[in-house]
């Protein structure tokens, strides 16, 4: 290969895939473009540790500059790729120098979508944006969190750990109703209520109010409903509400807009007339892919950037991590999962593709999820939204010890539980073989 | 090669066991990783270093030697 393997993004994905390429055998160049100020970290212990400030910072590193550099990773924090020219096999940066590469892996991740036109709102998706975050918590009294979503649920989970009160909102009739369905819900609902959450759920955001009495109003469709459509973990296919937001993408993900300019809130209005007191707005809605730099490239994007079963998107242009629709032959269509695991399978299958290296036989490899919330910790082995049937198959909702089996028809799609590890791990082996064990 | 694990970091995914199973464990309260061996033996090391690439905390390190 002549030029370098140029990687934009050095988050999980971007970072998986640098290290892959050295570990089979790669010794040429790597450019490793990352848009942000920090060596590449690690995003799930942020709502998790770090938003409680259970661990500093640096703990949530996955490489340092140094360690990179031994590895021949030659990492450019603070740069941006922002036009790619698969024709002519070039990259342009955020500080105008246009590069050549042989391969180009895209790696942008996701942005958080917002409540359009209101004042003030944090959103969590960076480590500046979580030292914003805990940082307003040390001083609010009352946190409303919009979205209960994987996200909001473990923002909501870590500022009760801090002594906050908190409201959490959502549409949907119970927490992780479309990632999880109802029947796990109902009992992660239970489980905020045990700590003193006032949750409000089945009626949607219609409006902000300001200290100053301004109130602005949210157009009903498509935010916030719209995110809760789509399973959080899991996007759907394209609309319009994704290109709207996608051109704000760069706005939106800057960096150094933590909150819309604007005066303080006072409280959060639900479309049924409810009044939340407020001093504080989270909102985890969902997010959209960072596609914005490939826009006039002709690289295939729809929900993100469309890519074969091993990620490739275009001649030499491959895409890894929250950003990339693989094609998935098992499911028969496209998938995007914001799963950090998969974010690190995707960086080593692209690296062998980039190689020309053969692939495992199965591409389709069992996605794994997991959140924490208090002292529980929810896992899922593959893709647990859409099922239409829940099964308890080991311990029970109420101990909170359990593990689910998601069907579809006579299908099993997924399996997810709480406090049985083992059970979890050997029950992973009827989502690979899609059906329940000859026993059961 | 030396292995060791972050119990603190580990959230209990069970990668590590199921991509090297004769070096790695799993308590069953919590999933909380065992390391069974912390130098695992030869025909051990290629899964031991891909279980340290595929766990998701980022919770085992390998040195070589
Ligand atoms: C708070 C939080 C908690 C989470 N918790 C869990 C969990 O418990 N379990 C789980 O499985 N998953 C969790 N996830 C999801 C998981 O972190 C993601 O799936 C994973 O980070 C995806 O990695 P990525 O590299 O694709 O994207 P990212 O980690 O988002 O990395 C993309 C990087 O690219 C940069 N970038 C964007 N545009 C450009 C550009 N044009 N040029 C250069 N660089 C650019 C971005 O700034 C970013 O640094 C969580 C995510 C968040 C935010
Ligand atoms: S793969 Fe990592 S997180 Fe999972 S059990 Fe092993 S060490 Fe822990």
């Amino acid at each position: 290969m002549t030029g370098p393997v140029v990687i934009a993004g050095s988050g999980a994905a971007g970072l998986a895939t640098a290290d892959a390429l050295r570990t089979e055998g790669y010794d040429g160049a790597i450019l490793l473009l990352g848009d942000e100020p920090h060596a590449p970290y690690d995003r799930p212990p942020l709502s998790k540790q770090v938003l409680t400030g259970a661990w500093r910072p640096d703990r949530a590193v996955l490489r340092s500059r140094a360690e990179l550099a031994a590895r021949g990773i030659d990492f450019r924090p603070g740069t941006a790729a922002v036009a790619l020219d698969p024709a002519a096999s070039t990259l342009t940066l955020s500080n105008g120098t246009t590069i050549g590469y042989a391969a180009l892996v895209a790696a942008t991740g996701v942005a958080p979508r917002r409540l359009p036109g209101t004042p003030a709102q944090h959103v969590l998706r960076g480590l500046d944006d979580t030292l914003r975050l805990r940082g307003a918590l040390t001083r609010a009294r009352r946190v409303a969190v919009v979205g209960a979503g994987f996200l909001g649920c473990e923002i909501t989970a870590a500022a009760r750990t801090m002594g906050i009160a908190v409201t959490l909102a959502d549409p949907f009739p119970t927490p992780l109703h479309a990632p999880l369905g109802p029947l796990l819900g109902t009992m992660i609902a239970g489980l905020h209520r045990d700590r003193g959450v006032d949750l409000r759920l089945g009626h949607a955001v219609a409006a902000l109010e300001t200290v100053s009495g301004n109130v602005a109003g949210i157009p009903a469709t498509p935010v916030p409903a719209a995110p809760h459509t789509t399973p959080p973990g899991v996007a759907a296919s394209p609309n319009t509400d994704i290109r709207a937001a996608n051109a704000n993408n760069r706005a939106a993900t800057a960096g150094d807009h933590p909150t819309n300019a604007g005066d303080r809130i006072a409280a959060v209005l639900l479309d049924d007339g409810t009044r939340i007191p407020a001093d504080l707005v989270v909102t985890a809605i969902g997010c959209v892919p960072r596609v914005g730099w490939l826009r006039d490239s002709g690289v295939p994007l729809a929900d993100g950037v469309v890519c074969d079963a091993h990620g490739r998107a275009a001649e030499r242009v491959w895409a890894a991590g929250d950003v990339a629709a693989w094609w998935s032959p098992a499911l028969g269509r496209h998938v995007r999962v914001e799963h950090r695991f998969t974010a690190g399978q995707h960086g080593r299958i692209v690296a062998r593709d980039i190689l020309g290296l053969p692939h495992d036989a199965a591409p389709d490899q069992v996605p794994y999820f997991w959140s924490d919330q208090y002292d529980l910790k929810i896992q899922a082995y593959g893709l647990p939204s859409g099922a239409d049937e829940v099964r308890i198959v080991e311990g029970s909702l109420d101990e909170r010890r359990f593990v689910a089996v998601y069907l579809s028809g006579d299908e099993v799609t997924a399996v997810a539980g709480a406090g049985m590890a083992r059970a979890m791990r050997q029950w992973r082996q009827a989502v690979v073989d899609r059906r329940l064990p000859a026993a059961t | 090669m030396k292995i060791s694990v972050d119990e603190d970091k580990c959230i209990g995914a069970g990668q590590c066991v199921l991509t090297a199973p004769h070096t790695f464990d799993q308590r069953d309260s919590d999933g909380v990783v065992i390391l069974l061996s912390a130098e695992p033996a030869a025909p051990e090391q290629a899964a031991a270093r891909t279980a340290a690439a595929v766990c998701p905390a980022a919770a085992i390190t390998v040195v070589a030697g």
